[in-house]
């Protein structure tokens, strides 16, 4: 093979490698995002945590709701007594519970746990950033710490939140960070 | 006594595939693939998911599409095989040994039982399918892209030329379509030696023009999946700069431990990589004259230390660098890059003391060397984390117990119907070598329980509470 048709080879390569950009370019792989949301969260079997947290019919239903409590109990008892006990010595310190989470391999269901937990067991709102992935961006807020808990500089990288509280909502309610100071201000009153 | 060593290191890990079980997300993909058939599941991964499209093609293909968990039980094994033989191929290509297929073989035995020695997610990276089509296809890929770039750069003009360019450029597409660090550090190692070879004039500027080109264009493709688009929504990154800062200062400083890990550790092993290398150098270049310059060398070196300084830092910008979290599927992948870059550093350390010093240590007998070597290996391997913990997966009898529960439950899937409801013991036995940690959970609803009732057409599964 001389060099001239060698180099006619090396163009042809490069323009199938062309073409197939080229291809990828203009084909049609536009998504209908409801589309997208539809055929995860009803199989609801590839997993996404924090869509399953605040959309999945776990929690929309009651009974569900109070089955999986119960069956966290199980859990709670078997496994984690201790991880949970650690949890509440250190209720306040938002950063030594991430720690103590992060220390669990499946961190989804550690995640679940730990909400159900703290709803049955104490009295403490409970906000996670259903927009990110868990656990790095959890917090727990005592009770009395409400008030003082500045929103705006501490979850600033949430787009939206899930805030729980065990006595007035029993049912997790999603709130757009946008009125979650509204909705502080009602509570307060 | 080559052949005795390498099957003392390895056994323990080809019996364990054996004892080897699909994990829950293994059965949810197949669920999905089975729905959507090839074509339109990788499509469906594309369009939805990420832009891994090569891993994609990989699940398309996944062991219990064909309802065989023997297959299932196989790919570990073929993994292990492809990258020993990865390495083999690599140094024998390189022509180091061209005479002496012992020393090639024991060079790259030292290599691969270094790339498993101390893996921080063996699991992840061998035996869980779907995670190891991520994590370790890249690495292999990669071993067979330098083989075939090689094969480029020593063909004269002409078909086999030809042949082996279309080779790499599958093969680039490959490898960029696996994982974006591998898209990141291919690029990043093509155009550099782009910008060697424009500068010196060797020859090849027009293959690594192609080769820069291919990157480019699976880059493209990885890069503008709409499923990126769609996680970039559901998991948002923060557009500021300190967040930015703080992911990269995590990263660095947790590359960098693991850097500090393996050069403090096993001294044995240490030593055995210094003495190995000083019998191969000695070969090299008393024999042979090496094909790859120092230039070369000191570019691909340079480039993967600053990869693998960089390799963690997406994680942490997309996952929040206020984690303290272990990226073990990630590490496990640098690890093995790091182990490459630590023979490339070795030979350029021993060129410049060869160059600049009285001592000249490529003159040293590469027989004696080769035999302390193996030996060391023999006695090192023991030391390996990675082996000690399949070695007592197995002498415990964990990973049969863990075969017993598993066939038991997978007969019983298959005996019942699907209207009826089945209740099964959660995992008791969990060897740690091949359990995924992937499995049937304890509360109604999940995910995982509905990917098993629906791969093995069950009504409905659930876990005894109380064991």
């Amino acid at each position: 093979m001389n060099k001239k048709k060698y180099n006619i080879g090396l163009v042809f390569i490069s323009g199938i490698v062309l073409s197939i950009s080229i291809i990828r370019f203009f084909a049609d792989v536009e998504v209908d995002r409801s589309d997208y949301l539809d055929s995860f969260i009803k199989p609801n079997i590839r997993k996404q945590p924090l869509i399953e947290l605040s959309e999945s019919p776990v929690f929309r239903v009651t009974e569900e709701f109070n089955e999986m409590i119960t069956t966290t109990e199980k859990i709670h008892s078997q496994l984690s007594i201790d991880l949970l006990n650690e949890s509440f010595k250190y209720s306040n310190k938002i950063d030594s519970i991430i720690k103590t989470f992060n220390s669990i391999n499946k961190k989804d269901s550690a995640l679940l746990f730990f909400i159900n937990s703290m709803i049955l067991l104490s009295d403490s709102f409970f906000v996670a950033d259903r927009n990110n992935l868990p656990l790095q961006s959890v917090f727990i807020i005592p009770r009395k710490k409400l008030s003082n808990f500045n929103f705006d500089e501490d979850t600033s990288h949430c787009l939206e939140i899930v805030l729980i509280d065990r006595e007035n909502h029993p049912l997790p309610e999603i709130i757009d960070l946008k009125k979650v100071n509204e909705y502080l201000i009602e509570y307060n009153e | 006594m080559l052949l005795l060593a390498l099957a003392f290191f390895i056994t323990p890990f080809i019996i364990l595939s054996y004892f080897n079980y699909p994990g829950a997300e293994d059965y949810a993909e197949v669920v999905i693939l089975n729905e959507f058939g090839f074509f339109g599941y990788v499509k469906e991964l594309y369009l939805t998911w990420d832009g891994r499209y090569f891993s994609a093609i990989l699940f398309g293909i996944h062991p219990l599409k064909f309802n065989s968990f023997l297959l299932y039980k196989i790919v570990p094994v073929i993994l292990f095989g492809l990258l020993g033989v990865g390495i083999f191929i690599l140094l024998k290509k390189l022509e180091i040994f061209k005479s002496n297929l012992t020393l090639t073989l024991c060079f790259s035995f030292l290599i691969f039982i270094l790339c498993l020695f101390k893996i921080p997610s063996i699991c992840w990276t061998f035996y869980y399918y779907i995670s190891s089509t991520i994590y370790i296809t890249p690495i292999i890929g990669s071993l067979f892209l330098a083989i075939s770039i090689i094969n480029v750069v020593q063909s004269d003009v002409g078909i086999k030329k030809l042949i082996s360019l279309s080779i790499s450029c599958l093969l680039i597409y490959a490898v960029a379509g696996s994982s974006e660090l591998f898209l990141g550090i291919t690029l990043l190692i093509f155009s550099l030696l782009f910008l060697f070879d424009y500068y010196t004039s060797k020859g090849n500027l027009k293959e690594y023009s192609l080769f820069v080109l291919t990157i480019l264009s699976a880059a493209y493709i990885h890069l503008s999946a709409p499923g990126i688009t769609a996680h970039f929504d559901l998991n948002p990154i923060p557009i500021s700069f300190d967040y930015f800062l703080s992911a990269l200062k995590v990263s660095l400083s947790i590359s960098n431990k693991s850097f500090i890990d393996f050069t403090t550790g096993n001294y044995l092993l240490y030593g055995t990589s210094i003495i190995y290398s000083l019998a191969f150098f000695s070969y090299v270049n008393t024999k042979l004259k090496f094909k790859i310059s120092t230039l070369e060398l000191l570019i691909i070196s340079i480039t993967l230390i600053f990869s693998i300084h960089l390799l963690a830092f997406p994680y942490y910008w997309s996952l929040g660098a206020d984690t303290n979290q272990y990226p073990s599927r990630l590490f496990s992948l640098i690890y093995i890059v790091f182990i490459f870059t630590w023979f490339i550093i070795l030979h350029l350390i021993l060129c410049w003391i060869e160059n600049n010093t009285k001592f000249k240590p490529f003159s040293l007998s590469f027989v004696k060397l080769s035999y302390m070597s193996v030996a060391l290996i023999i006695i090192t391997a023991p030391l390996s984390p990675v082996w000690k913990i399949a070695m007592s997966d197995l002498i415990s009898g964990r990973a049969y117990a863990y075969y017993l529960e598993q066939e038991e439950r997978i007969k019983l899937f298959n005996l019942t119907d699907e209207n009826s409801k089945v209740l099964v013991y959660p995992t008791n036995n969990k060897p740690e070598t091949i359990y995924s940690f992937v499995d049937l959970e304890p509360y109604r609803g999940s995910g995982w329980n509905t990917a098993y009732e629906e791969y093995f057409q069950v009504g409905e599964i659930a876990l005894y509470k109380n064991h």
